[in-house]
């Protein structure tokens, strides 16, 4: 595929790297020399120097002919007028970075119209995936769906899990929540699982649903006994912001700690719920004063690395809270795993990784009718997501209990007008849905090739 | 520096130079030289079984980390190598008898050089001859480069370190992002036009046989002919005008086909040194004409001489047509301008490279309007781009070190106690891997005159001239094989 990168900073060129070593055609486009002949010497790509949002620019990178456009300098603005341009030059699909909490909001209205066919927002996917770890500790999660609509999450049923001994039927009537589990993991081998399977304990699910739903899933099933009550949280930057938002939103109680009084203030005003304390978070009186030792959760986000190692050494040796570091060097993070410190989070890896399985499913979508296509459980169960553009005798307007299907299939997903369903037998597939197919083994390029 | 893995990739380049042996082997067959087919084959052999071990399982690189430094090394211990593992067939086939004659041929036949000690060309067998002309076809776009294109690649920069010490020019860069397709590019397109010579060559009536030759010869802008006389021999107007042609496309820099390929015309209109490229080209060919008027009285006759020369200095070919030693002292001269300016950046001509004259006339023009206006800010420009300060610099250093060359190389030539023009010349035509010089060595001449040791200075000359010095020079810093710093 060919891909161009336009903005050759922290997450252009980690990206641009690991896009080469999957063997992509990359140009990176930057307007600072210095940042290209780094790349130029170090990676395998072709640099091209110049203000990226420029047509010029962009006709000289190839844009018109790119199946894949990234923005990723640090200014939104720049970011969106670049996809926009490209876009308007012919480029398959555009991704920008969007860190502006306000701006990401609105993000959606705006969308469709330049043609973004993905945001990524660092601080915020590293918000989500604190919260993650917090939230359901156990969880791995594999994969987005539609854009973030319908994620696939693999968990390993603990030995006391409630759930062990039902049938996945008995399961779905008694939780009421809308969720599939899609694959079953037990020891070697994988199942795609039918209304009667049997979890034992030891297995590994993966299930999908929205994101809301996943967490009610998580809850309900006790898998959350040491449940994080208190946050603590170091650093009121954008990252802070967006944590302690979806935070408060599942009821847990968070204090932030942030230098700047002016930005303290500001806080004040975008999570009125939290509370906010003015001061240094490496002051260790501090630290005691706001009780590090009896908080369920440390979170260290400040600006600065070293300090967000320390932090976390002192709140892992002074207290049993849950400590989360961010890190944005790469090679801190080797080196604070070494010092003891297990929940490490990195923006730029979490970002990179985001755009990275986006950029694996448009390849692997790229030579057929799929929309995308997604490996779980290490390549051996394939999810792919279809669009329905005609009628298919059998399968559409039927409900699903009554659709032949072959075996080891299972439609995870459907999403009708930006509204998505984790179908029931009742539901339906119609023209203009998009479904999501989990299947073992084969490979299917066209949704009529489901039925038997 | 990664000495295993250098040597690595050398012993994988020598494979791939017994491979290319084997073309020469068949010519050999089919002319019915067997004896000579035999020592193609031998020696094919010989490099082979020494360098197969080394290649896969003696010396494997520990990282595969290639760096400007060993990229830098490659070049240069290849280029020295390649070339001498080039003329064991001459030596072996009896067809130069002396050892260092035999290293002096096959070193000007990679670096497209096109001068030769031998007196009678005609009398070597069929299959020598084409691995002559052939080694200019692969030393023309690179050794490196075709490794490049037909080696695996991996996945760091390592094509654009070794490209970066092979291709000539100012700034190198690649056509497409990957380094293994733009080398696979540059090839595809030079083997197309040197087919598309060949077509036209035969159309004219020349013989398959010293078409292939010929074409071979000049898309390495090269120079070796397969008669004594040259392409005189012929004393065909089409075949000098297609040769000519083909000389001048030759001269272009190849990042311009690939840009008529994907149809990027405005490049192409806006690429000053093109412009210039042609320019000097017209220029030169008009006050030749004019000035040998005298000598082959029509206007037609002198104009066919003319260009056909200019077009064969300037892309620094090296065929003749006619004997420029007669003509005026004005043109010899202007001949010997041409050899320092040189074709275009980026092609498989030698010289100091058009680009790097035109960008070292911006730069003294600044310099000037600096001394009017000495607040006055100044940027060289090239194509509408301003240019990095520190191309300027490599720019200005490069012609101190290779100005330094010349005057070295022609003190030890001195020695042969040669008239000015000879020497001179000698070491100019080496240098910018031409081929032929004035006076003694004019192009009817050849260079057996000089002493072993002054071949062996030549043959310097030349390799400096197609690596532009620097790879060579690095060779010889400490710092290069340290193994810290």
């Amino acid at each position: 595929m060919k891909v161009v990168i336009i903005g050759d900073g922290k997450i252009g060129s980690n990206l641009a790297a690991l896009l080469v070593g999957e063997g992509h055609n990359v140009t990176v486009v930057d307007i600072k020399p210095e940042a290209l002949k780094r790349s130029m010497n170090y990676q395998d790509v072709m640099c091209i120097e110049g203000n990226g949002a420029t047509v010029d620019v962009q006709q000289e990178a190839g844009v018109g002919k790119a199946d894949l456009l990234i923005a990723s300098t640090p200014f939104d603005e720049l970011n969106m007028l670049c996809c926009l341009i490209a876009k308007k030059l012919g480029a398959e699909k555009t991704v920008s970075r969007v860190r502006n909490p306000e701006y990401y909001k609105q993000i959606d209205l705006i969308k469709d119209d330049i043609g973004l066919s993905m945001v990524i927002n660092p601080e915020l996917t590293t918000a989500s995936e604190i919260c993650r770890v917090l939230i359901f500790p156990t969880a791995a999660k594999v994969e987005i769906f539609e854009k973030g609509r319908v994620e696939l999450v693999e968990h390993k049923l603990p030995e006391e899990s409630t759930l062990i001994g039902l049938s996945l039927a008995e399961i779905y009537k008694r939780l009421k929540i809308k969720f599939l589990i899609c694959a079953v993991q037990r020891g070697q081998e994988i199942y795609i699982p039918s209304g009667d399977f049997i979890l034992e304990s030891g297995d590994r699910i993966n299930i999908a649903a929205s994101h809301s739903d996943i967490e009610r899933f998580f809850r309900q099933n006790g898998s959350l006994k040491n449940r994080v009550k208190t946050v603590l949280i170091v650093g009121g930057g954008r990252v802070g912001v967006y944590l302690a938002r979806q935070l408060l939103a599942v009821g847990m109680r968070v204090k932030i700690i942030e230098k700047s009084y002016d930005r303290c203030t500001e806080l004040c005003d975008s999570v009125p719920k939290a509370t906010i304390i003015n001061g240094d978070g490496t002051d260790q009186d501090l630290l005691r004063d706001e009780g590090i030792a009896d908080v369920d959760a440390f979170i260290a986000l400040s600006g600065i690395d070293e300090e967000n190692i320390i932090m976390s050494l002192y709140a892992k040796n002074n207290s049993n809270a849950k400590v989360v570091t961010k890190i944005n060097r790469d090679t801190y993070v080797h080196m604070a795993g070494m010092l003891g410190l297990d929940t490490i989070v990195s923006p730029k890896q979490l970002a990179t990784g985001n755009i990275l399985s986006y950029v694996r499913s448009l390849k692997n979508a790229a030579d057929s009718s799929i929309e995308s296509l997604y490996h779980l459980v290490g390549d051996k169960v394939e999810a792919i997501e279809f669009t329905v553009k005609e009628k298919i005798p059998g399968l559409t307007g039927i409900p699903l209990m009554d659709i032949h299907l072959k075996k080891n299939i299972l439609i995870c997903a459907v999403i009708r007008k930006r509204q998505v369903i984790i179908p029931n037998g009742s539901d339906t597939i119609e023209l203009g849905d998009s479904v999501v197919i989990v299947t073992k083994e084969h490979r299917f390029t066209n949704l009529r090739d489901i039925l038997d | 520096m990664n000495k295993r893995l250098v040597l690595h990739s050398i012993s994988k380049i020598f494979i791939i130079e017994a491979v290319l042996m084997l073309l020469p082997t068949l010519v050999s067959l089919y002319y019915k030289e067997n004896d000579c087919a035999l020592i193609f084959l031998e020696v094919a052999a010989a490099i082979a079984l020494l360098s197969i071990p080394t290649a896969t399982f003696v010396l494997k690189p520990k990282t595969n980390s290639l760096g400007s430094k060993e990229g830098i090394a490659i070049a240069a211990l290849c280029w020295i190598a390649v070339p001498i593992l080039g003329a064991l067939p001459f030596y072996f086939s009896g067809a130069i008898p002396s050892l260092c004659d035999s290293i002096f041929e096959s070193i000007s036949g990679f670096t497209t050089t096109g001068s030769t000690i031998l007196t009678d060309i005609e009398a070597l067998p069929r299959g020598i001859l084409f691995w002559r002309s052939f080694t200019h076809w692969v030393g023309g776009m690179g050794v490196l480069v075709l490794i490049i294109a037909i080696m695996p690649s991996d996945k760091n920069s390592s094509a654009l370190h070794l490209m970066r010490a092979e291709c000539a020019g100012p700034q190198v860069g690649k056509l497409v992002p990957k380094g293994k397709s733009s080398a696979l590019i540059l090839y595809i397109i030079y083997g197309v036009l040197t087919a598309l010579m060949i077509v036209f060559l035969l159309l004219g009536k020349m013989p398959l046989y010293d078409s292939v030759c010929h074409a071979m010869g000049t898309a390495g802008t090269g120079g070796f002919g397969i008669k004594n006389a040259g392409i005189a021999y012929y004393d065909s107007p089409y075949l000098e005008g297609v040769i000519t042609v083909f000389m001048i496309l030759f001269g272009i820099n190849f990042n311009l086909y690939y840009f008529i390929l994907i149809k990027r015309f405005s490049e192409i209109y806006k690429n000053t040194e093109l412009k210039v490229y042609l320019g000097v080209i017209i220029v030169s060919t008009a006050l030749i004409t004019a000035n040998i008027m005298g000598i082959y009285k029509t206007v037609g006759k002198s104009f066919r001489f003319a260009v056909f020369q200019v077009a064969s200095i300037m892309t620094s070919t090296g065929f003749a047509t006619a004997d420029f030693n007669i003509w005026p002292e004005f043109s010899k001269m202007l001949l010997i301008i041409l050899m320092f300016v040189g074709a275009c950046a980026g092609s498989t001509g030698g010289g100091f490279k058009v680009s790097r004259f035109i960008i070292m006339f911006k730069t003294a023009k600044k310099s000037l309007r600096k001394i009017l206006h000495p607040n006055s800010v100044n940027v060289v420009k090239s194509d509408d781009k301003a240019l990095d300060i520190e191309t300027v610099h490599g720019v200005n250093s490069y012609l101190i070190i290779y100005l330094t060359m010349i005057l070295a190389s022609l003190l030890l030539i001195s020695l042969n106690d040669f008239d000015f023009a000879t020497s001179f010349t000698s070491v100019v035509t080496c240098i910018n891997n031409i081929g032929p010089g004035i006076s003694r060595i004019g192009p009817m001449d050849n260079f057996s005159i000089f002493s072993d040791f002054s071949k062996i200075v030549l043959s310097v000359d030349m390799l400096m001239g197609r690596l532009e010095c620097l790879p060579l020079i690095m060779l010889f810093s400490p710092s290069m094989w340290s193994r810290k710093f």
